[in-house]
């Protein structure tokens, strides 16, 4: 609530004396501007949005993540303070200036940091505090779009990728409390309330089919649009303050003509499900947006694009509804019906997520008689989409800030942080019934053989196994003879990624750690590496032991 | 190699006089000197005494399988002796008449397990053992083997 009152207090600063008595949004405030300040106002919230980015840039993240995604999926459920407050400044200069872009991110992040700081306060473990982050998500998108249901799903089925109760549950809680919140505040309407629509027969049903197909044939075309957007503006090495600007100007640029393409596009959804005009201008104003928003998302402004994804669905499904109407008017088609149902199926196609898209436009319309058409179309643009492009609007960030995580774990952990000391090594003498032995009472199927404090071989269960039922041979055979001196182990100044590389070469589960002059000092498990690339290591790593003990 | 070919290629020396378990496994190891598969017949000899330190492999029934994994054997390699009379070996000093030694190229972990389970499936059978105690010829103590 306190940055999208910030927000609109910014935008009446912005506008000065444009906004006189009531405006409905950011298209009325633009339309009422001269046409220098049309111009003039995104490309300098722009400006202050990319000036805010390159002061904050001396706020690293370092080891905390900025992204709620990343501090959920790959993190440790720590986001960056500094950094993150710096994103959320420079996405109230981009928001309250009119830039093609959504308000939900800024919101969630916001949102996700105020949980991850309690969780950090509270002492949570590790799990608790990603779970906080993905609760705060949940909160945001819930009271940034007043849809509990949704802002559940969202997190689960976009962030998470699992609906299992366990983490559910918690994000209803979060969800449904800070939409309590945010209604006692605006009230419960429904953000895109919309005229009732009934389905007249079952045939109906068919063009909703039609729709949902269309939907998930053009969905990949706007993704790819909006990435070409992020490609043009890395063409040329150009200072973040002056490609937020350029992206600002851009957008003012085409508000010159066509003012509808200010703001995260909410008015023009708005709009569309109660009057929206002949279909040429609805045409005009789509492309037009989808520029504005290239332009905003590809400058790298700080932002969602849920809010003008909405909007791009309502429009083409509102276009889709035009010409069925057109080709069958018998039926008494109803274009808006589709402008309703192509943003659901629109949603479910570019997000992948057709569950929260069906909850969400439920819930943003509170229109249930168009639940059914939603679904149909939602599930047939989600399937049609995949089979075409497999990424969604959020899998590129969420792979991008994946590898990153996960690269710069592998690139800075030494294999001597992960490692634990290995209690179950064998003498090189230990007679053959002895290492049987040692094998039952070990998880592992290497055993480390050391003598003199030196790492000497492994023994592999695999090799021994086929001959445990022999007793002659306990006597015959010692741990030296069936060891196998050639077998790859690790040092400890070793990277993750090297200790990754060794692993990939061996069928080991378990890999022996040397120091120099192959001096055995424990061993690091497969199971290690990935609990920790996870999030969730077994144990303390030597370095945050050293940590606390200097504490 | 498989066991068979192993046990036919292998010098057999019978009832020779021996005094202690280092001459014993020394003789033993003498048989191969020459062999192709072995790159120092003084260097493997060495290897199979270290190994005799650390734990003799006694089989029993006055059998002992003196054996190294070594790089100075190119492919497994076995000479056999039997002693004229028992020989004490190890710390408690078993009395042994039959001495199997064999060598295992290093990294061969899997024929080095393989060729001591063999041996001690064969000798584990007490009318075996007791004919190649009797037995006067090479050939034909060879044959016991297959």
């Amino acid at each position: 609530m306190g940055f999208r009152e910030a927000t609109e207090w910014l935008h009446h600063v912005f506008a000065g004396p444009a906004i006189s008595g009531h405006v409905e949004g950011y298209v009325d405030t633009f339309r009422a501007m001269p046409l220098w300040q049309r111009v003039a106002v995104p490309a300098l919230g722009g400006l202050l949005a990319g000036l805010t980015l390159t002061l904050g840039s001396r706020f690293k993240a370092k080891e905390n993540s900025t992204d709620y995604m990343e501090a959920v999926v790959v993190g440790d459920g720590n986001l960056a303070v500094k950094v993150s407050l710096v994103k959320s400044v420079s996405a109230w200069f981009s928001s309250a200036s009119g830039a093609s872009i959504g308000r939900e991110g800024p919101l969630v992040t916001l949102a996700s940091l105020g949980a991850s700081v309690a969780g950090r306060i509270l002492g949570f473990t590790l799990a608790r505090k990603r779970q906080m982050v993905a609760c705060g998500a949940a909160a945001g998108i819930a009271s940034a779009y007043n849809a509990p249901i949704a802002g559940a799903f969202f997190v689960a089925e976009i962030v998470l990728g699992s609906l299992a109760m366990e983490a559910f549950g918690p994000l209803v809680v979060s969800s449904v409390t800070a939409t309590l919140a945010t209604r006692a505040h605006y009230g419960s309407a429904a953000i895109y309330e919309a005229p009732v629509f009934t389905l007249h027969s079952n045939l109906e049903l068919i063009p909703y089919l039609a729709l949902g197909l269309a939907c998930g044939l053009t969905a990949p075309a706007y993704l790819k649009l909006l990435r070409s957007g992020e490609k043009v503006f890395t063409l040329v090495p150009l200072p973040v303050w002056l490609r937020l600007m350029l992206g600002g100007l851009a957008v003012g640029l085409l508000a010159l003509f066509h003012p509808e393409v200010a703001g995260n596009g909410r008015v023009l959804v708005f709009t569309l499900l109660h009057d929206p005009g002949p279909w040429e201008a609805v045409t005009v104003i789509l492309i037009c947006k989808l520029l504005a928003t290239t332009a905003t998302f590809g400058s790298g402004a700080v932002g969602g694009v849920f809010t003008p994804t909405l909007f791009t669905g309502a429009a083409f499904g509102y276009l889709f509804g035009t010409a069925a109407a057109a080709l069958v008017p018998a039926w008494g088609l109803e274009p808006r019906a589709f402008g309703l149902v192509g943003m659901g199926a629109f949603l479910a196609a570019a997000t992948g997520a057709p569950v929260m898209a069906i909850i969400m436009l439920f819930e943003l319309t509170l229109n249930y008689q168009i639940l059914m058409p939603v679904m149909l179309a939602g599930v047939v643009g989600y399937y049609t989409c995949r089979s075409l492009d497999p990424r969604s609007l959020y899998s590129d960030a969420l792979n991008r800030k994946g590898a990153a995580a996960v690269a710069w774990h592998l690139s800075t952990l030494k294999v001597g942080d992960l490692m634990s000391p290995d209690t179950a090594v064998l003498p090189p003498g230990t007679v053959f019934g002895d290492v049987a032995r040692a094998f039952l009472q070990s998880r592992h199927t290497f055993l480390n053989v050391v003598s003199e404090g030196r790492f000497r071989g492994v023994v592999s269960l695999h090799d021994i196994k086929p001959y445990l039922d022999q007793p002659d041979l306990e006597s015959l055979l010692i741990a030296r003879d069936v060891m196998r001196e050639d077998f790859p182990s690790l040092r400890a100044d070793q990277t993750m990624y090297e200790a990754l590389d060794v692993f990939g070469r061996t069928e080991a589960d378990c890999l022996s750690v040397t120091g120099p002059g192959d001096v055995f000092l424990g061993s690091v498990t497969r199971t290690d590496v990935l609990l920790f690339l996870a999030g969730k290591p077994k144990k303390e790593t030597a370095q945050s032991r050293m940590t606390k003990s200097a504490v | 190699m498989t066991f068979p070919q192993l046990c036919t290629a292998a010098p057999v020396a019978l009832d020779i006089p021996t005094a202690t378990e280092n001459d014993a496994i020394t003789a033993t190891a003498g048989l191969l000197t020459g062999w192709l598969g072995i790159v120092d017949t003084a260097g493997f000899r060495s290897a199979v005494l270290e190994r005799q330190q650390i734990n003799p492999p006694l089989l029993g029934n006055g059998i002992a399988l003196p054996h190294a994994r070594t790089a100075l054997v190119r492919e497994i390699v076995m000479a056999i002796l039997r002693t004229r009379d028992p020989v004490p070996f190890g710390p408690q000093g078993l009395p042994v008449r039959l001495i199997f030694l064999y060598g295992i190229p290093l990294h061969h972990v899997s024929e080095h397990l393989a060729t001591t389970a063999a041996l001690a499936r064969k000798l584990r059978d007490a009318g075996r053992v007791q004919a190649l105690l009797e037995t006067t010829d090479a050939d034909s103590f060879r044959q016991l083997l297959l």
